[in-house]
This record gives C-alpha cells, structure tokens and sequence, in this order.
C-alpha cells in the first residue's frame, strides 16, 4: 500500500533565542521543538492519508536528539515515523536535507505524496519540499491552502495561494506539497494520542543507511542579533489626554502628521 | 562578463535583479513568459528568454537548470515571490546547486555569493557564502533598479521541450478589499488585543483620522479572519512614514516586517509589551481609551 509522509524539522524554539547587548546570540540554552509549520504538515499529511486510503508516516533528518520528537509526532497522526540520524544535522543546509530526505524516501519506496511546511521556523528557507521533487523527478507544488484527490488517487487537485491568485493545479502523484498553515487546523494531541504514539513504531537510520551525503553548500558565517533602533521613549504623563496631546506634537515635530 | 539567470514578478523586479547581477559582477538574463518580455527587455538586463510552452515560469525549472549549467553561468537570482522561491528552489534542486533565500544582502566575495539574511523568527542575521553555481531569491527593495533601465534587450525564444507534470486548473485573482498598505505613507497596525467587533470599528475610526491604511498581525488575518494578508516576517513588509502599532505584543516575527518605517508608535496596555522596545514612541494604555482621545486630538 502507498503511503503518504510528512517531512518535519525538529528545531530551536526561536522564543528561546537570546540576543545579548553585544548583539551576539545565544541558542545554548533554547529548547527544541518540531517546528510550527510542520506541526501543520503532518496533520495535513495523516488526513490526506485517510482520504485517500494510503498509509501515513513523519520523517525527519536530525541529529541524536531529533529522537525524542518521534512521540511528538506520532501523536499527530501519522502510523509510523521514521528518521535519519546524524550530527551532521545541525549544519546540514537545505541542498543536505533535501538529498538526506530523498535518499530516506527512496529507501522507504512507497510514497505516494510528500507533505511538508513551505518553510521551517527556524531559517524559513523554503527549499527543501522542492530539493525532494527535484531529486525524485516528482511534481512540486507549494503554498497550498487545500488538496483533494482525484478518483483513485492518481493525481492531487491542489490549490494554491499565490501574491494576485489562487490557482487550482493539478499534479500527478507520487508527487510533493508544501503546505501553508491555513491548510488544516493543528489540534493539541490530547491522552488518547498521546498513549497511543507510544505503540507506534519508530524507525531510525544513519546517513549510510540511506546512502546520502549531508555535507552543506552554504558556508555560514556568525549569528548576530537583529537589532532594531529606535528612539524608546514612553509618554507617561498622569493622562491619557496629555500623553495623546504629547504624542500629536512629537509626530508633527517627526514631519509624519 | 559572467551571467545570471533572473526571474521577477514584475519590470521593477526584473530591474532590482540586473543590478543584483551587477553587483557580483554578471550580466542578467532574465526568463519571462511572452506576454511579459517586452516589459522585461527594458529594464537594463543583457536579454530575455521568452519560455514557450509552459504556462508558468515554474514549468521550466528542470530545463532552465539544464541551460544556465550549459552555458557555464553563474547562478540564478529570483524574486522571492511564490513563483520566483519555487522557480530558484526548483533549479537549486536539479542543478544540486547551494541556495540561499530571502537575502537583505547580496554581494561577490571570494569568487562566490555572500547573502546575509534573517533567522529565527527576525531575530538574528547570518551572513552566509556559496561558491560555484549558486541560487538566490532577494528580497524586494534590496536593490535600486539599475538606472540605465529603458533601452530594450533582445529577446529570444526558448522552448521549453518537457515541462513539469502538472498543470493549471484554474486561477482565481485575488479580490483584495483592504488596502494596499505595501504603497501607504501611514499604517495603523492592529493586533490581538483588539477581540470584538466594535474594536474593529474603533480600529478602522482611528485608521481614518490618522490618514492611514489599516493593517494587522498574523492572528488578525488567520484568527480573526479581519484581513487578508499580515505584516511580518513572511507576510507583508512595508516602508510608511508613520506606523502605529495598538494592541500588538511586538513579536520580532512581527516588527521585522515594520523595521522600515520611518516613524513607529506603539499604544499597548501592558507596559512589557515588546513592541515598545520597537517603537519610537510609546504609550501605555487600553486603546479603547487612547484612540478617542487620538482621533478627537487629530480632528482638531
């Protein structure tokens, strides 16, 4: 039977990224999460499963402690998880995660459809939904708000939301998506999927068990904080009216009123 | 001369991404579906490739990759419209080829590309290098158009022989009914802290006395479902002279889609909210209290 997978990224919670007053960066003591798009990924990717009669399953390329989001995903619903394991993983750019996920994909061999988010939410680069296609010759279609699929699971009617349309596309599978949030809603696992991710398996590989090269093309340099500058300052007269009257003067002082 | 394949959305686009070429050093060779290449041909680039057979720029990825790597270009840089990010990520993956997205900079160095672009949210920048037939997208506005712009390029054909496997249905243009707060000289920006619909009222009251378009953050749009597109990170960025931001936290997916305003004012009742550290001016207070009081202050 075919199946239907779900690429997520685990990755630092940016919330927990801390700029210092040096405007270096700090992601030592962040914690990890699957990224939030992705969340909305392997949501849409076990519905879609259903509708269409194929299995589901999540994937992920991450390093050891990418290990521990497997329940996390599984509680989303996907049947299965599955996730290639490497240090590498941290500097992995989108060209490695794209050949690492395909090599899985090939591996696994029974993908009808690959759903991921348009864009992780750690680096947002929106490659990777597209590096998979290339690599596996299938059609590519992101910035999709819903899919349906045509009788017998042949293709996917897929429409897009683009700048001036939405357009309707239809593409053949085995094919690959990249979902925007608005695709489906993102329910908070309740016990029942919790407990029961619990017994789903899991599937771990290395780099050479899928034969794949994860060296990055981008050489990336230091982080450093983005700093915004502004002037800060508060009006804090006893009133409203008087902080309302200061503000018209300081706008109209700026030139902008 | 090297060269460089570019893609934009529209003339001012393709215009922005010949002097990104320029600036490390290549020619651009912009590709345009037909109806677009007199457009494209007058915007300082060395040539357009007008695609045959395809219904949209995506459709010849694979072909465009196989071409650029013929003809020993440098890269691709496109804009980083849903077209052009799909168009460059797609050449990226058949041509194996580094890429890099959303650059704010963009810049030759040591015989390669170096982009900086923003991570986390908005919260930092990188800069980041990629050698040898490298893939960009650019952010609108990084570039001045080059000024050169008006005398017209050749245009060439391309048949694109085997398109990509699927096709357009069909194509809706999106009805935008708020407005265009991409060309604004004022926005007042609303966020969560507005819940019903008599904020929303106020909110469009003050929009008016201040002259402004009204605009939102991301739960305005896809929570409330008040507007159609958001400012922030991977919504909308917008350059007015003025922004007033009420009822919005600050997050930096948020502010990073304002750093351009010339002027931001943030009214919020909770005096930690972020967005006062974003903010030119600040005060603390219900806008449901401050905002009369704004709109009778700018009547008089």
């Amino acid at each position: 039977m075919s199946r239907v997978v779900s690429c997520y990224k685990y990755v630092v919670d940016e919330q927990d990224v801390v700029v210092n007053p040096d405007s270096s960066v700090s992601t030592d003591n962040a914690s990890r999460k699957i990224s939030d798009y992705d969340r909305c990924a392997i949501v849409a990717g076990s519905k879609l499963a259903k509708e269409i009669g194929a299995g589901s399953a999540c994937l992920t390329f991450g390093d050891a402690a990418a290990e521990k989001s497997l329940k996390d995903a599984l509680s989303r619903g996907p049947e299965e998880a599955f996730a290639v394991i490497d240090e590498g993983a941290a500097a992995a750019d989108a060209r490695a995660t794209g050949r690492v996920l395909a090599a899985a994909l090939r591996t696994m061999g029974d993908a009808a459809v690959v759903v991921c988010a348009d864009g992780s939410s750690d680096v947002y680069q929106r490659q990777t939904g597209a590096r998979i296609a290339a690599a596996l010759g299938w059609g590519y279609v992101p910035a999709a708000v819903s899919a349906e699929a045509e009788e017998g699971g042949a293709a996917l009617l897929v429409v897009q939301k683009l700048e001036d349309c939405l357009r309707t596309v239809r593409v053949e599978t085995p094919c690959v998506i990249a979902v925007l949030p608005e695709f489906t809603e993102v329910p908070t696992p309740g016990m029942k999927d919790i407990l029961s991710a619990k017994k789903k398996p899991q599937t771990t590989w290395s780099l050479a068990d899928v034969e794949a090269d994860a060296s990055p093309g981008v050489e990336a340099g230091a982080l450093r904080g983005y700093v915004v500058e502004r002037k800060r300052e508060m009006l804090d007269a006893p009133s409203a009216q008087e902080n309302v009257a200061a503000l018209v003067t300081a706008l109209k002082k700026e030139g902008v009123l | 001369m090297s060269q460089v394949l570019v893609y934009g959305e529209t003339a001012q686009q393709v215009a922005e991404l010949a002097a990104a070429a320029r600036s490390v050093d290549a020619d651009a060779v912009a590709v345009a579906l037909p109806g677009d290449a007199d457009d494209a041909s007058k915007t300082g680039v060395q040539k357009v490739l007008a695609l045959e057979g395809v219904d949209t720029v995506e459709q010849a990825a694979e072909a465009l990759a196989r071409y650029a790597l013929e003809g020993g270009f440098a890269g691709l840089m496109a804009a980083n419209s849903v077209r052009g990010q799909t168009l460059a990520a797609l050449v990226a993956g058949y041509a194996d080829a580094p890429m890099d997205t959303d650059a704010t900079k963009l810049s030759a160095k040591d015989g390669g590309w170096s982009i900086e672009r923003l991570l986390f949210g908005g919260a930092a920048v990188r800069e980041e290098r990629m050698g040898g037939f490298a893939v960009a997208t650019v952010c609108p506005g990084v570039f001045d158009a080059l000024s050169e712009n008006g005398a017209s390029a050749p245009v060439e054909a391309l048949a694109i022989g085997s398109p990509a496997g699927w096709r357009i249905v069909d194509e809706k243009p999106i009805e935008r009914t708020g407005d265009d707060i991409t060309k604004a000289d004022r926005v007042l920006g609303i966020g969560m802290g507005f819940k019903s619909d008599d904020d929303l009222t106020l909110a469009r009251r003050l929009a008016e006395a201040l002259g402004a378009g009204l605009g939102g953050t991301r739960g305005i749009v896809e929570e409330r479902h008040w507007l159609d597109d958001y400012i922030g990170i991977s919504g909308l960025s917008i350059h007015p002279d003025l922004y007033v931001a009420a009822g919005i936290s600050g997050s930096v997916q948020h502010t990073v889609g304002v750093r351009d305003a010339k002027v931001v004012v943030a009214i919020n009742a909770d005096k930690d909210a972020a967005m006062f550290k974003a903010a030119d001016y600040g005060i603390v207070g219900d806008f449901r209290e401050v905002a009369p009081l704004l709109i009778d202050a700018l009547a008089s």
